[in-house]
């Protein structure tokens, strides 16, 4: 017996377990303050920077990144493209994951949490584009919710219930696609509003179609990114279908982010052009512009395209990584970097500790729920009493 | 493939349809020129001394927490300085290095645009803009996204980040309480120097026109507020060029809803036709689907009536 | 067979790149606004520039020191350097910027006469001992001009009869001006205001209808061209500016004529006084027209009452005002000093501020502020414009005392 004790508190102790406990402390900590002591007390947001770390990474990157379940289930389900059906699941999973934790980290940036419902049931600020994404990603969250819920019931062996919304699902991934398409979009119009403030070479009437076009590549590269950090950590939960399709998802999915990336260069390109900003190019900005053009769009571009003509998985799968980092350098820089870049070295913000705590925090239960998840249920397996009649 | 009538009529409206997308909303091409009557404050940078009697008296009627260093204390003009959550107006100073010498100072608040930045991004209408010209704020409904805090162009408004309960945007009101009795804003009262003029703004303009007409070489031919962002009601004639003077001249005459009227109007469009063409999309390849199921099928059937036919006659 | 797609590839990456950057360097030499240091095209004018600073050579001015020197030198031979009999003016007048047919350049002229006649006699011989950068300040010293041309009757006479053409019947015309060159010749160091040639009368060029020399610009126009300081008007209005002027013609439109003012110039010779000083001290005036000191209390909330030394800035403006002999001509009434303050009062008769400015004109009237704001920009802009720092625009308490009880 006490050797069973011994063992039991062995399996708990796991690294894993260890390093997220730490974390999940010190984030109830930091909850505590931010919640009694106000945003000053755990952010260094001011007058002229009033959106910081939390909306750069967790929102915007965030929302970019949760893209994989519209991205991946608009193939399968209404392209047809059945051969990707084993990264569907984990996709959705991870996209409503996503966007629930964007939700939390909503209730740590803004001011009065509790009145989050209030556009909703008090006064609609219909002029505004903040209105359309809160409205939009509520929405989607309902649908990632219900999407994902099959796996659940499945697990919960509630099969009349489990069987009604299976049937929801070309609906729901309708309904997905074109919720995705306006918040996405949405979310880079909120700039629009603010040329004065926003860098140039990253503002253009084109936002909207440059974070929609860029959801489409952080959708893809994620599924490929967590599809093999899944098969590295979760290897035994794979079933017999993701064993087998994984390698043609990273080449399916990795030819469709070449040619996708390819497309948004040459928007991006055109929209240098339109506004005639190439002087800009030279300047200091304009340089960490180039970076972030070469190296993470064109570059991954080639890379995805090498790596799906010769075969080489590792090659396509760290490309995604790399895609995906572009991704957040992406949406940092516009939300944080390029913007505001007119005002001086003592105006310009950066990110408190404890801010980035609270954002590693909300990974890392995201991380422990994804792993609760996924270690019960059907998501990177199929259930055997159901088969996947669509 | 045959395509029949109804769905080609439909395929060529949706593409036309579709041509509706880059361009801007015909409503937001109208110029909105202010509410006729709205009240306007011009400052006059001739007249102002840089004594702070307006911050003061600003701070008293909106009953907001004594600053550090007391209102008569003018070595605060030695920073450059922006509104915040407990000065909701600041006066900055800039050398002059014309032949006067004098230094010319400009008073910064909300300007109570035409068409406010800040009322066009709240999610939950918490910003105004009243028939009396002033932009005002209820803060029984914000929710403290701090989104009018990016929108705005002027960089004003300023939050309560150390109120962990029910912190505030912090903005000039034009004291519109003040004005619906018939009373002056609190600055305009207490500047001993006229430099802040209070009335109809058409009749400000038309008054500040003349100024500048009369005394070609004390202003800068132009009124600060008239076009910018649409036209503010808060207007400003300056000595210096406003550039010079920490108002930047690079924002445009385009009123800051219309940047978003575009985004805003593609959202009905795109609901409609991306449920158009997705469905359409599936349909297509269900009916791909259906029909190489059936082929798949008579051929199998094809193989199995050959194969009774070999046998029939072995 | 994999190894060579792979080199494939590369090369076309390799090249993307390339092409890539090239087309955005082409973009960049084509256009684009600022920022691009280091491309430009070479000048096409060259300025030489011996004594470096990159500015034009200017020549100090030959003033009137200058000619005085030179005259003692020469034992007060003209001819020594005004070689054309007759026409002993400036050099300017015949030497133009270039050579040209038979008379050469100023820059040669100069050069071969003065470097030439100092080298004989020893004088100064080196660039800089002529030539500043421009910019450069000079002081000028005393000496006297034999002067060609005065304002001399028959020179008027002809001058009437030329304006007489365009003008209305001789009854109602207005004098011709009675220039006063002397009066100017004191304040104006340098003959060459207006014109470099330094010489001649101004309705020599500028005549009745304007002619070729004077660039077609009429005698009416030269005269009162308020912006060029060049023109009679222009040089008054300019005048205004000085510190001691400003206190009250700051606030006064430019160019705001008062009723009879062309008269001050446009007057019968006989009636001209010349620069007498106006009154001397305004003891000059009635007693009981000028208070000494006027008690300001009608608004006293948060301020005590200010004791305004009335006849001290009487006497003070007028000290400012006798020592020009530009201000003495026009300000020669009593009532040109109280308008300064006391405007839109009826004539003799100086109105107290609350005549007009009562509390409740605040927000009626945009162009009539009220009391409190009319007294605070009289006195502060004017002490600003005059440059007084004590009392200063924030020293409240220098004209103010602080009512007990309220704190500072």
């Amino acid at each position: 017996m006490l050797s069973n004790a011994n063992n039991t508190a062995k399996s708990i102790l796991t690294p894993f377990n260890l390093i997220t406990g730490a974390i999940v402390l010190v984030g109830l900590v930091l909850t505590l303050m931010r919640f009694t002591g106000g945003l000053a007390r755990v952010s260094n947001l001011t007058d002229y920077n009033p959106w910081g770390l939390w909306i750069g990474l967790d929102l915007l990157t965030g929302v970019a990144l949760a893209a994989g379940g519209f991205v991946s289930s608009a193939a399968v389900y209404i392209f047809g493209l059945k051969k990707y059906h084993a990264a569907v699941r984990p996709a959705i999973l991870t996209a409503f994951l996503g966007y629930a934790l964007v939700v939390v980290a909503l209730n740590y940036d803004v001011g009065i949490p509790w009145r989050l419902p209030y556009p909703f049931i008090m006064q609609q600020g219909t002029t505004s584009v903040l209105f359309e994404v809160g409205l939009c990603v509520f929405l989607y969250l309902t649908v990632l919710f219900l999407e994902f819920s099959p796996a659940a019931l499945e697990w919960l062996g509630m099969r009349k219930l489990r069987n009604l919304v299976h049937r929801l699902t070309v609906v729901l991934t309708i309904l997905g696609v074109i919720l995705s398409t306006l918040h996405q979009s949405s979310l880079g119009a909120l700039f629009l509003i603010a040329p004065s403030k926003l860098h140039p070479l990253w503002y253009s009437s084109y936002l909207p179609v440059y974070f929609f076009i860029s959801a489409i590549i952080a959708g893809l590269s994620m599924v490929l990114f967590e599809g093999a950090f899944c098969h590295h950590f979760f290897a035994d939960k794979l079933g017999e279908a993701h064993r087998q399709e994984k390698d043609q998802i990273a080449l399916g999915f990795g030819k469709a982010a070449s040619w996708v990336l390819a497309g948004y260069f040459a928007i991006k390109v055109f929209g240098i052009s339109a506004d005639n900003n190439w002087h800009y190019l030279l300047t200091g900005y304009g340089l960490w512009y180039l970076v972030e053009l070469l190296g993470f769009v064109l570059l991954p571009c080639l890379l995805y395209a090498t790596g799906v003509r010769g075969r080489r998985l590792t090659l396509i799968r760290w490309t995604a990584g790399w895609t995906v980092l572009g991704i957040i350098i992406n949406r940092l820089n516009i939300c944080i970097i390029a913007f505001n870049w007119h005002l001086p070295a003592s105006e310009r913000y950066f990110p408190h500790w404890m801010e980035i705590g609270i954002s590693v925090f909300l990974l890392t239960c995201g991380l422990i729920v994804f792993k609760f998840i996924v270690s019960r249920m059907p998501v990177l397996y199929s259930h055997p009493e159901y088969k996947e009649t669509h | 493939m045959s395509i029949s009538r109804r769905k080609f009529l439909g395929w060529v409206s949706a593409a036309g349809s579709a041509s509706l997308i880059s361009t801007t909303a015909h409503g937001a091409r109208k110029h909105f020129k202010g509410y006729p009557d709205c009240y306007g404050i011009l400052y006059d940078s001739g007249f102002c001394i840089g004594c702070r009697q307006c911050e003061e008296a600003c701070n008293a009627v909106n009953k907001l927490s004594a600053p550090v260093k007391p209102f008569d204390d003018l070595s605060v003009l030695n920073q450059k300085r922006r509104t915040t959550a407990k000065a909701l107006t600041v006066v900055n100073r800039y050398e002059n290095k014309k032949e006067n010498k004098s230094p010319v100072f400009i008073k910064l608040q909300c300007n109570h645009c035409l068409e406010p930045a800040c009322a066009s991004a709240c999610f939950v209408k918490a910003f105004k803009k009243t028939k009396e010209g002033s932009v005002v704020y209820d803060p029984s409904v914000c929710v403290g996204c701090r989104y009018c805090m990016i929108a705005c162009p002027f960089e004003i408004p300023a939050y309560e980040y150390d109120e962990p309960y029910t912190p505030r945007v912090m903005k000039c009101t034009m004291c519109h309480d003040l004005i619906k009795e018939n009373k002056l804003p609190a600055c305009v009262e207490a500047c001993p120097m006229g430099a802040l003029k209070f009335g109809k703004r058409n009749a400000l303009i038309k008054y500040a026109r003349e100024r500048i007409s009369k005394f070609p070489d004390r202003y800068i031919d132009h009124i600060y507020g008239e076009h910018e962002m649409g036209g503010t009601s808060w207007l400003y004639i300056s000595s210096l060029p406003f550039k010079d003077v920490g108002m930047r001249e690079d924002l445009g005459i385009t009123p800051a809803p219309e940047l978003t009227a575009g985004a805003l109007g593609a959202v009905p469009v795109v609901a409609s036709l991306w449920t158009v063409l997705l469905t359409g999309i599936y349909a297509i390849n269900r009916r791909k689907e259906k029909l190489a199921e059936r082929e798949k099928k008579e051929a199998v059937e094809a193989a199995g009536r050959d194969k009774k036919k070999v046998s029939l006659y072995e | 067979m994999k190894q060579r797609r792979y080199q494939y590839i590369k090369s076309l990456a390799v090249i993307a790149c390339m092409a890539f950057i090239l087309t955005i360097g082409v973009n960049l030499t084509k256009g684009g606004q600022g920022d691009i240091s280091g491309i430009e095209t070479s000048p096409d004018v060259f300025t030489f520039d011996m004594l470096g600073g990159g500015d034009r050579l200017e020549t100090k001015r030959f003033d009137k020191s200058l000619h005085d020197l030179h005259t003692e030198i020469t034992g007060k031979e003209c001819g020594t350097c005004h070689h054309v009999k007759g026409k002993e003016t400036s050099c300017r007048k015949c030497h133009k910027e270039t050579d040209r047919k038979k008379i050469i350049s100023m820059k040669n002229a100069s050069h071969i006469s003065c470097i030439g006649c100092h080298r004989e006699m020893s004088g100064p011989v080196n660039c800089s001992d002529c030539h500043t950068r421009s910019g450069e300040e000079e002081t000028a010293k005393s000496g006297e001009f034999p002067i060609p041309n005065q304002a001399k009757p028959e020179i008027m006479k002809e001058r009437e009869k030329d304006l007489d053409k365009h003008r209305g019947t001789p009854v109602h015309k207005m004098s011709p001006v009675h220039f006063d060159h002397e009066i100017h010749r004191e304040y104006l160091d340098k003959c060459d205001i207006p014109l470099r040639s330094g010489s001649g009368s101004c309705a020599e060029c500028h005549t009745a209808d304007g002619s070729k020399q004077g660039q077609m610009l009429t005698a009416e126009h030269a005269m009162h061209e308020i912006e060029n300081k060049k023109s009679c008007v222009g040089c008054h209005e300019d005048k205004k500016k000085d510190k001691e002027c400003a206190g009250c013609h700051r606030v006064m439109r430019k160019g705001e004529n008062f009723n009879a003012i062309c008269l001050k110039c446009h007057m019968e010779p006989s009636k001209h006084k010349g620069g007498k000083a106006l009154m001397n001290k305004s003891e000059d005036i009635q007693d009981r027209d000028i208070a000494d000191v006027v008690i300001i209390d009608k608004l006293s909330a948060r301020y005590g009452a200010v004791e305004l030394p009335h006849r001290r800035i009487i006497d003070s403006l007028l000290l400012g005002i006798n020592k020009s002999k530009l201000a003495t001509h026009f300000h020669n009434g009593k009532e040109t000093i109280c308008l300064g303050c006391h405007h839109y009062s009826p004539p003799g008769k100086a109105l107290g501020c609350d005549a007009c400015h009562n509390s409740l004109s605040d927000g009626q009237d945009l162009s009539r502020p009220g009391l409190n704001i009319a007294y605070h920009q009289q006195c502060i802009g004017c002490h600003d414009f005059m440059g007084i720092e004590s009392p200063g625009s924030t020293g409240c308490v220098d004209c103010h005392k602080v009512i007990e009880g309220k704190t500072e």
